[in-house]
């Protein structure tokens, strides 16, 4: 199915490529714990449970964003509208709340997102694996067509408050600290996603649609022959990765605590960066939940660095585009080598 | 080349022929026309259409060029952007703050800048893409945030308004009734046809995409074709950031974010083949009148501004829904496909990665 990590640990000594992790995990841990260093050395401030809180708590949603992402680029897909159906079903739950619809309830507003993200996303899956297209192309055209669709007739007014718990969940936290008068605080929605983490592990781990999913991403011939339905597991992904994005939406505003239909669309970068530096390769059939979750970590640790160190915020998007060129490069270096010594080794037997 | 009944229907009939989209583009004229009869086909709105349609024109134009090598350019609108704002930059040096009178030499060096501009993201585009073997779609992903990026950091995130007079009536004036940037785009279409058509890089720009191991073999320099091309696109984008700064009469850092699946719904209803290997600058100059009839169109009907993205999204969808339906033999006969190779690099790749099946995209 996929050899490169194997071969490339095997000219490492074993201790090192251990911990290097078969996606880099290792290597991205080692760099956020460099980072950590360094910008503390810088502001002392920065080594503090506040900071431990911010960037958890700025982690939520993209996290969510970025686990959907990551089933379908292990698929070998680029799905962009991720945000757009995010913001659909976030900003659609907004409305049903705001005209009392529904009470605000917020296992109730994830159930709802969960199902329109769920129907976005076999739009996509229907379009992209049902008719062979790629990824990317149809989903630049959905995310057109749904954010489109959202403003046109959905709405494209503030909804300024949030009923029920809706409104409320954004300040219900599970920890919270005071440093020098500002307040750190760590929403109890982190728990149900740490849940849905060990969930996707186990997904992509012990069962046969997971492996399917590396399958199909790393040799999509190789997968159809040994009997994985490809077309379908495909399908599968975009519509997992359509829920998922849902769910994230509705994380997405009640954190903010208003529903604004203009938000998220273009912002994706962020996610793709996040999951791409995570170790997950960009061509499919490689990356893991434990890279993608620190790969999230590691961008909003960045951002808020920058903001800690007095860097402009409109700086923010070069940093994340020279991370993104970064990440991108370096996978591509070690294909190469992964490639040449698969090659040498070749040639010695 | 004579022209009679029997040659126009000719053309139609071939597969892929770019004048497929005269008739499309005619009956979406009609159509509009008969739904607005008092606005639609006056004067004004042609010239008006006429304006707006060379910026997403060059666009797509751009973005054909990189999908004839098998690639795709997705920074285009955030180079045009940081052409717009560098150029713009180079006004307020010239002319203070608040100047707007200005020399024709201060507008072309202002002009200059802008194309420079282009052609050095290009070239940054080129190196990551040619040099550094790195998936199209995902190097200018990432290059579209690089550059948008530097634009926003470079303005603080306003728009430049300092643009000298000369520029203005440049972007806003008419010859002979016809806007100069509708001009500017047919001279750059034209250009453009004859670097994809009549030029060693255009030939070579098509071998790569065709099949690039093929390209490899025959010992054709794939990072330079590649280079070329993007610098190529990136030069039109250049063009484009001036039109819009002529235009506007300003430079706005995150200008025309919607751009980016315009200008790929350009190139797709052109009939530019994804997998490479095949483009036409007819088709992208059909494709654009088409586009920019059916904005308009919306306009006039008072549809919602929004519903204009819906149907560039559900075009792109169908295009490419009809393309597969026939690439797959629902119309007729099944063809010989071709198989083309798009990812760069695949050479050195890992033989199970390279091995994807036919009907796949790479992308």
């Amino acid at each position: 199915m996929n050899m490169r990590p194997q071969i490339a640990a095997r000219d490492l000594p074993d201790l090192a490529a251990r911990l290097r992790g078969q996606n880099n995990e290792g290597l991205v841990a080692a760099v956020m714990g460099l980072l950590v260093v360094l910008v503390g050395m810088v502001d002392h401030q920065f080594w503090s449970l506040a900071t431990v809180f911010n960037v958890l708590q700025n982690s939520l949603e993209l996290l969510v964003f970025a686990l959907g992402f990551l089933l379908v680029l292990l698929t070998g897909g680029i799905d962009v509208s991720f945000d757009a159906i995010g913001i659909f079903a976030g900003y659609t739950v907004a409305v049903l709340a705001g005209r009392g619809v529904f009470g605000g309830g917020i296992i109730l507003a994830f159930a709802i997102a969960a199902v329109i993200g769920l129907g976005l996303g076999l739009v996509n899956a229907a379009i992209a694996a049902g008719l062979r297209l790629p990824v990317l192309i149809v989903t630049l055209g959905t995310r057109g067509l749904f954010t489109g669709i959202l403003l046109t007739y959905i709405g494209s007014n503030y909804v300024n408050s949030l009923p029920g718990q809706l409104g409320s969940f954004g300040g219900a936290n599970l920890f919270t600290v005071h440093v020098g008068g500002h307040l750190a605080s760590l929403n109890v929605l982190a728990v149900p996603l740490a849940v849905v983490c060990l969930l996707l592990a186990l997904l992509l781990r012990r069962t046969l649609l997971g492996r399917g999913l590396y399958a199909a991403g790393g040799n999509a011939e190789a997968a159809r022959r040994v009997g994985f339905p490809v077309g379908l597991i495909n399908g599968v992904a975009l519509c997992l990765a359509g829920l998922l994005a849902g769910m994230a939406g509705v994380v997405h505003i009640t954190l903010i605590g208003y529903g604004n239909p203009f938000d998220l669309v273009g912002q994706e970068t962020n996610v793709i960066a996040a999951v791409v530096l995570g170790g997950a390769s960009i061509f499919g059939g490689k990356g893991s939940l434990l890279g993608t979750v620190l790969g999230v970590l590691m961008i909003s640790l960045i951002n808020y660095s920058l903001v800690l160190l007095g860097i402009p915020s409109v700086w923010q998007q070069v940093a994340v585009g020279v991370l993104l060129v970064a990440g991108i490069g370096a996978q591509l270096a070690s294909r190469r080598r992964a490639a040449s010594a698969a090659l040498v080794a070749e040639v010695a037997q | 080349m004579k022209w009679s009944a029997s040659r126009l229907i000719e053309l139609l009939r071939t597969e892929r022929s770019p004048w497929q989209l005269l008739p499309v583009t005619i009956i979406l004229f009609v159509s509009f026309s008969a739904l607005a009869p008092a606005t639609f086909p006056s004067v004004i709105n042609l010239q008006s259409m006429a304006i707006q349609l060379p910026e997403v024109g060059l666009l797509g134009l751009g973005v054909m060029l990189s999908m004839v090598t098998g690639g795709i350019d997705l920074s285009l609108v955030a180079i045009a952007d940081l052409a717009g704002v560098a150029t713009t930059k180079y006004f307020q040096r010239a002319l203070g703050p608040t100047g707007t009178g200005g020399s024709p030499f201060i507008v072309l060096v202002g002009i200059a800048i802008a194309l420079a501009v282009g052609m050095g993201c290009g070239l940054v585009n080129g190196l990551l893409i040619g040099k550094l073997r790195m998936t199209p779609i995902l190097a200018t992903l990432a290059t579209l945030e690089l550059f948008g990026g530097f634009a926003i950091a470079w303005t603080g995130g306003h728009a430049l308004q300092t643009v000298p007079i000369d520029l203005l009536n440049l972007g806003n004036s008419f010859i002979l009734g016809i806007p100069i940037p509708a001009l500017i785009f047919v001279v750059a279409a034209i250009g453009t046809a004859l670097l994809l058509n009549w030029s060693r890089l255009g030939l070579l720009m098509s071998f790569v995409g065709a099949n690039a191991t093929a390209a490899r073999y025959s010992g054709i320099r794939e990072s330079r074709a590649l280079l070329g091309t993007y610098v190529a696109s990136g030069l039109l984008a250049g063009l484009a950031g001036v039109i819009i700064v002529a235009r506007t009469a300003s430079a706005t850092p995150d200008y025309g974010q919607s751009y980016i699946l315009l200008s790929v719904v350009i190139a797709v209803l052109a009939g530019v083949d994804l997998n490479g290997g095949f483009g036409t600058v007819l088709g992208v100059v059909f494709s654009t009148l088409c586009l920019t009839i059916i904005q308009t169109g919306f306009v006039f009907l008072g549809l919602n501004q929004f519903l204009y993205q819906v149907a560039q999204g559900a075009i792109l969808i169908v295009v490419l829904g009809f393309q597969a339906a026939q690439a797959a033999g629902v119309f007729r006969r099944r063809r010989a496909r071709s198989v083309a190779p798009t990812i760069p690099g695949e050479l050195s790749a890992p033989a199970g990665v390279s091995e994807r099946s036919e009907t796949e995209f790479n992308v």
